[in-house]
């Protein structure tokens, strides 16, 4: 069963299309990276999936069920936004203990546990709580319910390495053996590339889907001399800027390769195997995402 | 312990297995050993624990783990004289490649270069 | 939704504590004040807890309306309500629930401040001195209504606008109007309790599209949220829509009710005293006088219009009616009144109206026919109605505190010469003044009666003695059952050829045979008289009958006909 299926999901704003037909679909247990530049609309898809916004068209299903606008979907899922707000003159006990009330499935230990292995001072006040603490106490708020499903909105952005660390462990402790899915936005895939399963890439409003495993082991960089007259990117392969006289290219799987050395466009041809976050850069730059 | 680079395009449950093989080859896991947990693995690495509940599997069909009843996985006996041979298949394989360096016209002063930037690399 | 609520009251406790305190520290500092001037204390008290009231209590209302709207989307309180499981509207209607709470308190404890500082206040609601019971119960009832219809509008206004304090004061403004023009048409309604203007169930139903169409506004305007689904552009007008409907209605109400007010035409309350002179006997009230009377139905309007209505259903105007009257022409209570009317033999009509605002001043004294000519004839003073005098001639009687006196009719132009009357003048006391015989009633064929009571009467013979009992039990007892409750005097309509036309219960037109009280036929009639002996006037071919709004007219076979 799908944790999201999405179908051709449209939303614009002040008439600015947002997203164009997005589809997708994450099997349940797996961990999805969302990957996109600043504005491209990853936020937009989480609050669609959160049930907070409507899609203008197209289908969405978040845990077999469509989103109503009543708000039950929330209770399955856990979400980490972008930036975490709490009522400022609650402390974070009582921000806990709304949501313990709110939510039919709250599991109390685990809140507490996860509180105090965090660090999380109960009775200090929101609004003296530093990025951090707010971001610790987001998490907790997130997974103290035992959702299905994940979202997670740059999770930690903003916070030192110590807490990114703590959050880091927390999430993959919750990924043990639970079937739990993640889709998680965050600017510093590196963090997470060794989670992934498939990433997401949102761009121009419309989505691609990478299998993370394909990218890792398939992705290559070729660097050569280009030969007069060789300006077009043969098919299969990504320009990329190059330095001075050479030229590189990325290509993706062995074919794709072999048929770039083959055309003959390169002397001296050099090829080797490119890191994840760099095919991610690659992909972003480059326009649509499409292989 | 063990390092992933996840980074890198081998994948990560081969990277996983090499590790524990590596650590088998030093000695510093034997057999009789448990093996560690997949949830703390996958924490200490920063990995997807499914991705080293399938490597776990992988070496259990090796022969490298045994299930043990009430223990989980322990280091098999069998696993030191696999890493013992598989060490030194790639030896071979390492000096294989060096006599075809050589008889390729690298002389020795670079074959030791080679290995020493590895060597700078990998610690 | 109690964790909402409970979460709201939260949210709002600050403006509830700093308006409970400003109320409780209000009565102290008045109360130096005072002092200070060397003034009582007890009047500056009373007309602080009356600003409370009336100024206090609804900007309060729009304040705690205001503020939950405005709160609703404010950071970052909005961003950490919206990823919670609820949906947008469930949290709208708990933060107006509780404003609403924190509105009630606050008027409760405007009320106990009231009750405990000021005694001008302690004696009026406790001790229950109220001016009059029934206003100050209908004020309390608006007042509440107009706290709720205040805080409705000010919540959804500040939420729609983002904005506390333009939100407020537009809700403010337009409850403020919504309830005023609901108050002044409430108002003319208790000023004239005898008319029927304003039906209770319609002011009930424009609270309650007041208060619907405010939380309508709500529903429709809690979507936009979190900016769920990508609105039309005809979402804001249909929400602006909705809150202004209510108002428009009790604006297009007060301007209904004024105009039933000043233009329904009010006929003269029959009371024979006045109309038949003292004589009874045969031909005492002359048949010229009789047939001159049956042309018709008087009535005047508070505009001043003066008209004949005749069992046809003609309107002949008298006297034209003045300009429409402002509200605070009517409020000075009353304006035209029709004081006596009276035919003369040779056909023409006399009336005395009283043009002046309320009590007896001056009178007009007109004079003419219908159709044709009519004017002023004289001016007149006092407490006077028009007498006739032997059944045959018209005379003026005039009332004074044991200072009685009368006079025949003055020339045109001139004002009446009084006598004084003493009991010597036999021809002109009334009808049981001093006499020892009175007649409730002439029927339309001149017979004189006296009633006894709901079920009996007794006709009243040439010499003016009791000649015949009628009992109507039979009938009465024939009616259905809520017909049978209602406790009013059984009028006599006609006697002829033996039968009987009374109006039973008030509503009950019945034909019985003069002898053994049968009855031959019935009919339930359409509108109830206000007074079954003073509404009704009975003419040759039917009855009028006045229901306090509208004049109808109904034939001997019992067929009704409305007339305004």
């Amino acid at each position: 069963m799908n944790a999201i299926a999405l179908e051709g999901v449209t939303r614009s704003f002040c008439g600015r299309r947002v997203l164009r037909g997005v589809s997708a679909a994450a099997a349940a247990g797996r961990v999805v990276g969302l990957l996109g530049r600043n504005g491209e609309g990853k936020t937009t898809l989480m609050r669609i999936l959160l049930d907070i916004l409507e899609a203008d068209a197209g289908t969405v299903e978040v845990l077999g069920r469509r989103p109503d606008g009543s708000g039950e979907l929330r209770r399955r899922v856990g979400y980490v936004p972008e930036r975490p707000s709490f009522h400022d003159f609650m402390t974070l006990g009582e921000a806990l203990d709304l949501r313990r009330r709110l939510f039919p499935s709250w599991n109390r230990e685990k809140a507490a546990s996860l509180a105090a292995h965090l660090g999380l001072e109960l009775s200090a006040r929101v609004s003296a709580a530093s990025k951090g603490t707010l971001g610790k106490l987001a998490w907790v708020c997130a997974a103290a319910h035992e959702p299905d499903l994940f979202l997670l909105d740059e999770p930690t952005s903003g916070l030192d390495a110590l807490v990114r660390d703590d959050l880091l462990s927390n999430l993959i402790s919750e990924l043990h053996g639970s079937g739990k899915t993640f889709l998680i936005a965050n600017h510093r895939m590196e963090e997470l590339s060794g989670l992934l399963d498939e990433v997401w890439l949102l761009h121009g409003g419309a989505v691609a889907v990478h299998d993370a495993e394909a990218l890792r082991t398939q992705a290559r960089r070729v660097t050569g001399r280009p030969k007069a007259g060789g300006e077009a990117a043969p098919s299969g392969a990504l320009r990329l800027p190059g330095v001075g006289a050479l030229a590189e290219y990325a290509v993706f799987g062995k074919e794709d390769e072999a048929r770039l050395l083959a055309d003959g466009l390169l002397e001296g041809a050099e090829s080797r195997p490119m890191p994840l976050s760099e095919t991610l850069k690659v992909l972003l730059m480059s326009s649509g995402g499409a292989l | 312990m063990i390092q992933i680079d996840p980074e890198s395009s081998v994948a990560i449950n081969d990277q996983i297995k090499a590790g524990l093989r590596g650590l088998v080859a030093r000695g510093l896991l034997r057999p009789g050993d448990e093996a560690p947990s997949i949830r703390s693995l996958a924490v200490r690495l920063r990995v997807n624990p499914n991705t080293v509940a399938r490597a776990f599997r992988e070496l259990t069909l090796e022969g490298f783990f045994e299930a043990r009843r009430g223990e989980g996985n322990v280091i098999a006996e069998a696993a030191l004289r696999n890493v013992k041979k598989g060490l030194g298949n790639l030896a071979g394989g390492l000096a294989e490649a060096v006599r075809l360096a050589h008889r390729g016209g690298l002389g020795w002063p670079d074959i030791e270069a080679v290995v020493k930037d590895v060597r700078r690399e990998e610690p | 939704m109690k964790e909402l609520i409970l979460l709201e009251l939260r949210k709002q406790r600050l403006a509830f504590i700093g308006l409970a305190a400003a109320v409780v520290a209000s009565v102290p500092m008045v109360a130096l004040g005072a002092r200070w001037a060397h003034a009582g204390v007890r009047e500056p008290l009373s007309a602080l807890m009356l600003f409370w009231t009336l100024m206090g209590l609804p900007g309060v209302a729009a304040l705690f309306g205001a503020t939950a709207g405005a709160g609703l989307r404010a950071e970052p309180a909005a961003s950490a309500e919206s990823v919670l499981p609820l949906p947008p509207q469930r949290r709208a209607l708990a933060a107006l629930a509780a404003a609403a709470v924190y509105a009630a308190l606050l008027a409760a404890l405007v009320l106990a401040v009231a009750l405990t500082a000021s005694p001008g206040w302690r004696s009026t609601l406790l001790e229950q001195n109220w001016v009059q019971p029934t206003i100050t119960r209908s004020f309390f009832h608006l007042m509440g209504f107009g706290m709720a219809h205040i805080l409705a509008l000010s919540f959804v206004c500040a939420f729609a606008f983002g904005h506390g304090l333009a939100g407020g004061l537009a809700g403010l403004f337009i409850g403020a109007f919504a309830d005023a023009t609901l108050a002044a048409a409430w108002g003319l309604q208790e000023l004239f309790k005898e008319r029927d203007i304003l039906a209770p169930g319609w002011v009930l139903i424009l609270m309650l599209l007041c208060l619907g169409g405010a939380l309508f506004a709500l529903r429709k305007a809690s979507s936009r949220l979190e900016r769920r689904a990508g609105l039309g552009w005809w979402h804001g007008p249909l929400c602006g829509l909705a809150m202004l409907v209510g108002a428009a209605l009790c604006l297009l109400t007060l301007g209904a009710t004024f105009t039933r007010l000043v233009s329904a035409p009010q006929p003269l309350r029959r009371d024979p005293y006045f109309q038949e002179g003292r004589e009874w006997g045969a031909g005492w009230s002359s048949p010229a006088l009789r047939k001159a009377a049956g042309q018709g139905c008087l009535a005047v309007t508070l505009e001043g219009e003066l008209a004949l209505f005749t069992p046809k259903g003609e309107r002949v105007v008298l006297v034209p009616g003045g300009p429409r009257r402002t509200l605070s022409d009517v409020a000075a209570f009353p304006l035209w009144r029709i004081r006596s009317a009276a035919w003369d033999e040779d056909g023409s009509l006399w009336v005395l109206l009283s043009v002046t605002r309320g009590g007896p001043g001056d009178l007009s004294l007109l004079h003419g026919r219908p159709g044709g000519r009519f004017e002023v004839h004289s001016a007149v003073e006092g407490d006077v109605h028009l007498i006739v005098r032997n059944g045959r001639q018209l005379g003026l009687i005039r009332w004074a505190w044991e200072r009685n006196s009368y006079a025949f009719l003055p020339a045109k132009g001139k004002r009446p010469v009084w006598k004084p009357l003493t009991p010597k003048e036999r021809d002109w006391a009334p009808a049981g003044l001093p006499s020892q015989f009175h007649a409730d009633g002439l029927s339309a064929d001149g017979t004189l009666w006296q009633s006894n009571g709901p079920q009996a009467m007794t006709l009243i013979g040439p010499a003016g003695k009791a000649a015949s009992l009628v009992d109507v039990s039979t009938a009465l007892a024939g009616l259905p059952r809520p017909a049978r409750r209602v406790k009013e005097r059984a009028v006599l309509l006609r006697a002829q050829e033996g039968e009987l036309w009374v109006l039973l219960a008030g509503r009950w037109l019945c034909r019985v045979d003069g002898k053994s009280g049968e009855v031959r036929k019935r009919w339930r009639l359409a509108a109830r008289p206000m007074d079954a002996l003073r509404s009704v006037q009975p003419v040759e071919e039917g009855f009028f009958l006045h229901d306090g709004e509208r004049i109808h007219f109904v034939d001997w076979e019992g067929r009704s006909k409305r007339l305004t």
